[in-house]
């Protein structure tokens, strides 16, 4: 009896965890639809950054802990509201949110393993335009931090 | 025009189930036909090839039929030969297939992205995409990093008065 249970609820969470969409199929799925503009960088791309790009002294490089980087632009608000319930079923951590004086609305969410962040994601609510974007990564928040300031101040002069 | 007992035949020597008369009239038939169809062609060869009927070798053919008679007495069909044939052309090409493929297919295109559900395999259009990324994900990243900056400031000032308090 108890072996049947124990069966019948190993079935269930399998077929459970089989429907579930993650974040990263979630954004994969909408490359192509009308409305919605999509760009995805493999890990080769981020393994041929890191073999172009010459390694600061005493700086993490920017890409050592990128896997892969997924971009969306759309106007069809329809994206957050899917999105959020997924974020929150797989314990996304919210990590930042910013309010501009623009009205735009920036969040940042990540998601932890073994004090690590293995997913960050950035939502820009424009009000009439969305960004997101999805990195695939491993590195800690302290690595984050690092990859946030050189974004931000080499920006895209570091990468022609 | 071939009669329809050949192809009945036909039919019985891939099950391997037909007598020594029987596969006699299908050699024969074969044999002595030049105008075989072009779609019964490969059971010529089949026919024929594995007999290795030649004309007015009739001693020879008898021989070989008292041999295929003799195995399949034995509980070994003819299907046999059918399969080990197209086994091995099958592994012939297969190796060939693999080595030819080996020497001469182009490598693989490295895929760098995807825009819009299209692989990017250019290097320089991979590059320019993902400039015009950065270029638009930057600012964002500038107010977060500033954000981070404002309350490590405001941490370190924390430290500062937790110490001088009394």
């Amino acid at each position: 009896m108890i072996k049947k249970i124990i069966l019948i609820l190993t079935l269930m969470i399998s077929l459970n965890s089989y429907g579930q969409e993650n974040v990263r199929n979630y954004l994969s799925s909408l490359s192509g639809k009308r409305g919605f503009t999509t760009i995805e960088f493999t890990p080769f791309m981020f393994e041929m950054i890191r073999n172009a790009v010459e390694q600061t002294e005493g700086e993490e490089d920017l890409f050592d802990n990128i896997d892969s980087m997924l971009l969306i632009t759309t106007d069809d608000n329809s994206i957050l509201n899917i999105l959020q319930p997924i974020l929150k079923r797989d314990k996304y951590q919210l990590m930042m949110q910013m309010y501009d004086e623009d009205d735009s609305h920036i969040i940042f969410y990540g998601l932890m393993k073994n004090k690590k962040v293995t997913d960050f994601l950035m939502i820009i609510d424009d009000k009439n335009d969305f960004l997101v974007l999805e990195l695939q990564c491993d590195m800690t928040l302290r690595q984050l931090k690092s990859v946030t300031k050189q974004i931000s101040i080499k920006g895209v002069n570091n990468f022609k | 025009m071939v009669p329809s007992r050949i192809y009945d035949l036909l039919d019985k020597y891939y099950e391997g189930t037909n007598s020594s008369e029987e596969l006699s009239e299908l050699v024969k038939f074969f044999d002595e036909n030049e105008d075989i169809p072009v779609d019964l062609l490969p059971d010529k060869v089949m026919i024929l090839g594995i007999i290795g009927v030649r004309k007015n070798n009739e001693p020879e053919i008898d021989q070989k039929l008292e041999q295929l008679q003799i195995s399949k007495q034995n509980g070994i069909t003819l299907n046999w030969f059918k399969w080990a044939i197209a086994a091995s052309i099958l592994v012939v090409m297969s190796v060939v297939g693999v080595n030819e493929l080996l020497t001469t297919a182009p490598e693989a295109q490295p895929i760098y992205g995807y825009y819009n559900g299209k692989p990017i395999t250019n290097k320089l259009v991979a590059a320019q995409r993902f400039n015009s990324t950065l270029d638009k994900i930057s600012p964002s990243f500038q107010k977060m990093h500033n954000e981070v900056k404002k309350v490590e400031e405001m941490s370190k000032y924390n430290d500062v008065i937790n110490k001088i308090k009394p």
